[in-house]
């Protein structure tokens, strides 16, 4: 489970969080099952959630 | 808590546990430190499971006990042995590692990121870095 300070609706594989004991900064999560999920949209995400942090 | 790096929210939330540790028990930090220093167990939990038993207290406050009597085993001053740690996992580590890329050599294709950072990588000697503002 990877938590990301971006908006849960900028991209369909992200979710609201639940209860996650993380930072409340952190918006939207997304399941990570595997490493081949790992691809370009999450490095996406990654940095726009750098960018905004 | 002498650890740095804490957000503002998390000295706050470490301080209303203190308070009300003292408060509901009607005993100082200080107090609760010298008692936990005669606890003959030597693990967290073994720890913790005997400030319950033998003293009431619960898991915040008797965490936030034992972490003033007998500090924290590992430090965020310590990256590398924080991931080794929690990253024990070869698969979830494999998918930490694909994750922790640093931005310059970040794909920009839909291609997995794994391949390009699996190889040659001493992640665990990088801090937490500005990444960890932005994801956990």
């Amino acid at each position: 489970m990877l938590g990301l300070a971006v908006a849960p609706d900028a991209n369909p594989r992200l979710e609201a969080p639940r209860n996650e004991s993380w930072s409340e900064r952190l918006k939207a999560r997304v399941l990570i099952s595997g490493v081949s999920e790992v691809d370009g949209e999450i490095a996406a995400l990654l940095k726009a959630a750098w960018e905004r942090s | 808590m002498s650890e740095p790096n804490l957000t503002e929210r998390q000295q706050k939330w470490f301080a209303s546990v203190q308070a009300s540790l003292e408060r509901n028990t009607g005993k100082s930090l200080a107090d609760w430190v010298a008692i936990a220093r005669t606890c003959p167990e030597t693990g967290h939990r073994a720890r913790l499971k005997w400030l319950k038993d033998n003293h009431g207290l619960l898991q915040n406050h008797g965490s936030h006990v034992l972490s003033e009597a007998f500090g924290s085993t590992m430090s965020w001053q310590e990256p590398g042995k924080l991931i080794e740690a929690l990253w024990v996992d070869p698969a979830s580590r494999e998918i930490f590692e694909a994750i922790d890329v640093p931005p310059g050599r970040r794909a920009k294709s839909s291609r997995p990121l794994a391949k390009a950072t699996r190889r040659g990588r001493a992640r665990c000697s990088s801090p937490p870095r500005d990444r960890s503002r932005a994801a956990s």
